[in-house]
């Protein structure tokens, strides 16, 4: 393989090898005045990664150049290891995964399938657009996107078999690489790799630290129901009906309640109706959870966790997109003001610019590669899927305008769509 | 001490009964009770049971008549399960669908879960009119339900190889299938529940069936607005979207025949049509020049432009769905998503009915008759019953009459039957 190849994928097995046959050692990285560059690329690497949530290519002309880039995969894993930071490992892994997807779609299909087997996902190339994958393998990397498009029973199921253009088996990839990748993280380091990149971990740990701050301060103010994703608005509505709620219900509602800024007696008080309340018993659950009590304060749950649970009630379109997986994101991003330029950009409604000579209603996208009305283009799963903003963020999901782009059928979605685009964590 | 030991376990018997749904306490009768016991020791000693997949990676589970059921066992080989089976002589018995590390392990958490078996249970529950039929009429329809689901789904779309699917009678009222393909061991429960949803096709959005395209975009002040066509599955179009495609074509023909009245009243019939939605899908599909009418232009283009009202055009569709939900399997959803369920052991016998759990090859289906096919033939002789309620049924292809407080010999098998059935008393 070429190694502007492994620069690009340096997540990929053969990289060990052509290190090894490189003569480059970890110590090396470590110690060697030499690879100091590396270092920094490893540095300036996770913090895009953190910040941006794609890491970007960086200019390479020579073999050093690839050497190098190479080795910043490594230094970046070792610093992330280092801070054992749970958030910063999701991150992490999470940006890995898109800029390979991103950067995937500019290679053939062999490449493709090249990478596909060696992140262990069992697919057969079909022809030059198409690749064969198992219902059980679509299945395990789908299950964490809840649009609906990759609904099995909208899937043309073949013999256990179906077919995926390119665009869908990178976005699987992704899921691979990304589930990949925070599974082997943290690596274990010694005392000298912490030492070295001690000036980068503590920059890291400020700006988790700025984030998870944000996250508190900006995210949550005053408590409005109106922004409560469906799941929350059934249970509470239920409880208020005098119905019962199950456990994992209550779980999630107390916690989700105490995260947005509610206080113990309010949540209390909206216990009080439940056929069953029992003030003592009712205050010390609830302390528990919020953490008054236990010290401990617990988060809700996922939407994927409460999906499981049977606790994911009527979700909506907001609710379906991919990129939605926590009912706190809905939250936020229901919060969000909508300036009118985000109005403006609503009406996409084109599947596939197919038919709208003046470029889907969104003129700024379509000028705009990288979806330039949004400063922090690149941290857009929507841009995940249209690296090449193919000037239309809606025919970008939909490549043969096939049309599965329910998020048209609403305005309301389109502009959650966008609510979310500076949104997304 | 004989009579020390029976005491105990009517006392148990009857806390069980009173914690759970607070019927009047049950009559225990101590010889039925033991010649119930009696037939199942001889059962478990002298009948073959089938091997179980990764014995030693599987929890079992068993209740022993008046006792709660008793969990986290777990067993090394086929003879210790075996000698369990005849000391015990449990009334129900199952295995666990999982795998685990430590199946013994007394909490779910220490067991360690390694993966799933994928199970299907189909039982009476889920054919419609079951109540009006006859137990024999039941089986034979759930039957039908069961064929359908491991040939046209299990091996046909989901593409399993006959020998990936272990396919019993439950001893019950129903059939299971267990797939025991690698591919589907890791599977958790909403990957499961989307193979019950393609199996089962519930009411959903329509609209992943078809692909929108934009053919009249206008702008106004910045807002654009287009209009759709709603272009059809490909007639070649594989899993749902193939036979979706396959029920409209085949609506669209037959209607083209047939009289107005008659299409009418049966767009009525479907949910959410009114007269005046039926009328304009009628005139809208069928009206008109024959060359020229809304279904041949659908059928010529394989699209949707016959309607210009969204919402009339989702009723149909609607209607068309409802329609190629004829070809949909039956499955029990919970049985399926739940991937540490416990299932009835093959080859156990059933504590209700005393029929054994009987492993089947797909081409046997067919011709197999629970009520002849379920009953051990290793039972010999007649037994004395005493009815204790009147009760006609058929089993080992005769029909038998029982009347309360006659009493009449029946083959050992059959008073088994009906004394599990709690129809008679054993003296």
């Amino acid at each position: 393989m070429e190694p502007r190849t492994l620069a690009l994928f340096p997540f990929l097995p053969e990289v060990s090898a052509y290190l090894k046959q490189s003569g480059v050692t970890l110590d090396s990285i470590i110690s060697e005045p030499a690879y100091e560059r590396a270092r920094d690329l490893g540095s300036k690497r996770i913090m895009e990664a953190f910040l941006d949530k794609e890491i970007k290519e960086n200019p390479m002309v020579s073999e050093v150049d690839h050497l190098f880039e190479m080795l910043s995969y490594i230094v970046a894993r070792m610093i992330v290891s280092s801070t054992g930071d749970e958030m910063l490992i999701i991150h992490y892994s999470q940006a890995e995964a898109l800029s390979m997807s991103n950067r995937l779609l500019d290679q053939d299909m062999d490449f493709v399938h090249e990478v596909a087997s060696s992140l262990d996902i069992n697919v057969s190339l079909e022809s030059a657009d198409n690749m064969r994958i198992h219902f059980t393998d679509y299945l395990r990397l789908s299950s964490p996107m809840r649009s609906k498009e990759w609904a099995l029973i909208d899937q043309e199921l073949d013999a256990g078999f179906l077919l995926l253009d390119k665009k869908k088996i990178c976005r699987l990839m992704q899921q691979a690489l990304k589930d990949k990748i925070s599974s082997e993280l943290p690596l274990p380091v010694n005392d000298e790799i912490i030492e070295t990149f001690r000036p980068t971990i503590e920059n890291v740990k400020i700006e988790i630290e700025k984030k998870k701050e944000e996250f508190k301060k900006e995210g949550f103010g005053r408590i409005s129901f109106i922004r409560l994703p469906p799941c929350m608005k059934i249970m509470l509505n239920a409880l208020k009906d005098g119905k019962n709620l199950p456990h994992v219900g209550r779980f999630a509602l107390t916690a989700f309640l105490n995260t947005i800024g509610m206080d113990t007696e309010g949540i209390l008080a909206l216990y009080a109706t439940s056929p069953d309340f029992n003030v003592n018993l009712a205050r010390y659950q609830v302390e528990h959870i919020t953490g008054s009590s236990s010290g401990i304060e617990y988060l809700p749950q996922s939407c994927h966790t409460m999906v499981s649970q049977g606790i994911c009630f009527e979700p909506d379109s907001l609710c379906n997109k991919d990129w939605m997986t926590h009912p706190l994101s809905y939250y936020k991003i229901k919060g969000k003001p909508r300036d009118k330029d985000k109005d403006k950009s609503k009406n996409t409604g084109n599947p596939k610019g197919a038919g709208n000579p003046k470029g889907a209603g969104n003129p700024k996208g379509a000028d705009n590669p990288k979806g330039a009305d949004n400063p922090k283009g690149a941290d857009n799963p929507k841009g995940a899927d249209n690296p090449k903003g193919a000037g239309n963020p809606k025919g970008a999901d939909n490549p043969k305008g096939a049309g599965k782009d329910k998020k048209d059928e609403d305005g309301e979605s389109q502009q959650d769509e966008k609510d979310q685009i500076s949104e997304k964590d | 001490m004989h009579g020390l030991r029976v005491k105990i376990v009517i006392n148990k018997h009857r806390d069980v009964r009173t914690m759970k749904d607070k019927g009047p306490p049950p009559v225990i009768h101590i010889p039925t009770t033991q010649f119930v016991q009696r037939c199942f020791r001889e059962y478990y000693t002298k009948a073959e049971i089938p091997m179980v997949h990764d014995l030693d990676r599987r929890e079992f589970g068993a209740i022993i008549p008046g006792r709660t059921m008793r969990r986290h066992m777990g067993f090394n080989d086929m003879p210790a399960l075996k000698r369990y089976l005849t000391d015990s002589c449990p009334a129900h018995v199952y295995h666990s669908t999982a795998y685990y590390e430590m199946p013994g392990a007394a909490t779910m958490d220490k067991k360690t879960w390694l993966g799933a078996d994928l199970i299907f249970d189909l039982d009476a529950d889920h054919i419609p009119g079951a109540e009006e039929m006859s137990y024999a009429e039941m089986l034979a329809q759930v039957k039908v339900e069961f064929i359908k689901l491991i040939e046209e789904f299990l091996m046909g779309d989901f593409g399993f190889a006959e020998k990936d699917i272990g396919i019993y009678f439950s001893g019950g009222r129903g059939y299971h299938a267990h797939v025991r393909h690698p591919s589907v061991r890791k599977l958790n429960s909403h990957e499961r529940r989307e193979i019950v949803n393609f199996i089962t096709l519930p009411a959903k959005d329509i609209s992943g069936f078809l692909s929108k395209k934009a053919y009249d975009v206008t702008e106004f002040k910045g807002h654009s607005k287009a209009k759709y066509t709603y272009i059809l599955p490909d007639p070649d179009a594989k899993g749902w979207k193939g036979k979706f495609w396959h029920s409209l074509m085949e609506y669209l023909d037959n209607g083209l025949e047939r009289d107005r009245k008659e299409i009418i009243e049966e767009l009525i019939a479907h949910d959410g049509i009114g007269k005046g939605s039926a009328e304009t899908i009628y005139s809208k599909l069928f009206k008109g020049d024959v060359e020229n009418t809304g279904a041949s232009n659908i059928k010529r283009s394989n699209s949707l432009e016959a309607f210009s009202s969204d919402r009339v055009r989702n009723l149909f569709l609607d209607f068309i769905l409802e329609r190629t939900r004829a070809m949909a399997g039956e499955t029990d959803e919970p049985v399926t998503s739940d991937i540490k369920r416990l299932i009835r052991l093959p080859g156990s016998l059933h504590g209700k009915t005393g029929f054994y759990v009987k492993s089947l090859e797909l081409g046997q289906l067919e011709e197999f008759d629970p009520l002849i096919d379920t009953v051990w033939k290793g039972f010999t002789g007649n037994t004395k019953i005493t009815g204790t309620a009147d009760h006609t049924f058929q089993l080992i292809g005769e029909e038998w009459e029982i009347k309360k407080d006659e009493s009449m010999l029946l083959p050992t098998a059959v008073a088994l039957h009906v004394a599990l059935q709690k129809k008679c008393k054993i003296s």
